[in-house]
């Protein structure tokens, strides 16, 4: 029965861990790594996490796996393409070089970005950015007020944006 | 309204969530602040490149992995592992050492019962007849409509299996333990994973009851 409801549970939320932990370092497989790391803590805690708190509970748990990975592995380094290195071009217009607020941008580039803000930023960028996920349950996952989980959502889009406007010289790629 | 203020209700103005007076006050001052228009733009690119960025999939093989670790870490911990790998040791020493220490535990555990050469009676049950009766129909119905419950619909009913949990009271818990015990069973998983054998066995015989 518990291992019906652990595979039950991992087929549910197996890809919310993995694209936070992925979004988080930037790399594939440490991805996997973490990933492995909180389905099994998920495992020895099964019994003790109810059932209304299980997005909540992984989220919280796939953040302090990932700080405590990202730690131990000292820094990523912001040279990394991750894992293929291949530059895959959302948009291109060549007008974009005249107005910034216009400017489209590669998805590595983004994930670097992502990947070198602040770790509560970075976080709260991933949580509602990528996963969509409600402000309530952000403010659960990292315990903190409603209102700053917005201010710092903005601020973390904002260190993006600064992030980005260093790194683009050339706006125009060509597939 | 100024930049500063701006600031806290820049997320809620762009989604649209502000109250109208807010959000008068806010274009208000984004009438005659160049400097937040422009952030508005750029944090609105920003938002719709990120989102932009596709979920991936997580591969098959994290879940493989982990079922594995989960597996071997059974096996380790199992007391027939143990018990096997004490077998294997090489130190006839250490093994003559604990077997000895285990005779001489059994012999004292047994002095302590023996009373003028008769033997006590075992200790009667904590609960009567009546009792574990009881206590077994309202494990086989709970336990049962769960799974009739999975079975006809296909979902692991959590809020079910929570409330059949709850429902087993806690002298039901302890008579199951009691009943487990009887068998020679080893109570060292959680309840719930000792309840299948005899909850089966229940079911089979009262299969009509729902």
């Amino acid at each position: 029965m518990k291992t019906l409801r652990f595979k039950h549970l991992v087929k549910q939320h197996k890809n919310q861990i993995y694209n936070q932990a992925y979004y988080f370092t930037n790399s594939k497989e440490d991805a996997e790594d973490i990933s492995q790391e909180v389905l099994l803590k998920l495992w020895h805690h099964l019994n003790s996490v109810k059932s209304k708190a299980v997005k909540s509970w992984l989220a919280r748990v796939t953040r302090n796996v990932c700080i405590d990975f990202s730690r131990k592995k000292r820094e990523y380094s912001l040279n990394e393409l991750g894992s293929g290195g291949q530059q895959r071009m959302i948009d291109c217009r060549d007008e974009a070089q005249a107005d910034p607020a216009q400017l489209v941008i590669s998805e590595d580039l983004i994930r670097q970005g992502i990947a070198s803000l602040p770790e509560t930023l970075r976080t709260i960028v991933i949580m509602r950015e990528i996963q969509d996920l409600p402000y309530a349950l952000i403010a659960e996952t990292m315990n903190l007020p409603l209102n700053t989980v917005k201010v710092y959502l903005h601020r973390g889009r904002k260190l993006l944006a600064q992030f980005l406007d260093e790194q683009v010289k050339e706006p125009v790629f060509k597939e | 309204m100024t930049c500063q203020t701006f600031e806290q209700y820049f997320v809620d103005y762009l989604e649209g969530t502000l109250s109208s007076e807010l959000m008068r006050d806010a274009e208000a001052h984004l009438h005659q602040c160049r400097q937040c228009r422009a952030e508005l733009a750029q944090q609105r690119n920003i938002s719709a490149q990120i989102r932009r960025l596709t979920e991936s999939q997580c591969p098959d093989r994290v879940l493989d992995s982990v079922l594995i670790r989960i597996e071997q870490d059974r096996q380790r911990f199992s007391w027939r592992t143990r018990f096997q790998a004490w077998c294997r040791a090489e130190n006839a020493l250490w093994k003559m050492g604990t077997t000895a220490a285990a005779a001489f535990l059994i012999l004292a555990v047994a002095a302590l019962f023996y009373q003028g050469g008769e033997i006590p009676s075992r200790q009667p049950l904590q609960y009567s007849a009546e009792e574990v009766e009881e206590a077994r129909r309202d494990i086989e119905l709970t336990l049962a409509y769960v799974n009739l419950y999975t079975q006809k619909t296909g979902h692991i009913v959590e809020q079910q299996l929570a409330a059949a949990h709850s429902a087993v009271t806690q002298p039901v818990q302890n008579t199951l333990r009691l009943q487990l015990r009887s068998t020679g069973k080893a109570v060292t998983q959680p309840l719930e994973e000792n309840m299948l054998e005899p909850v089966n066995s229940l079911l089979h015989k009262y299969g009509g009851i729902l």
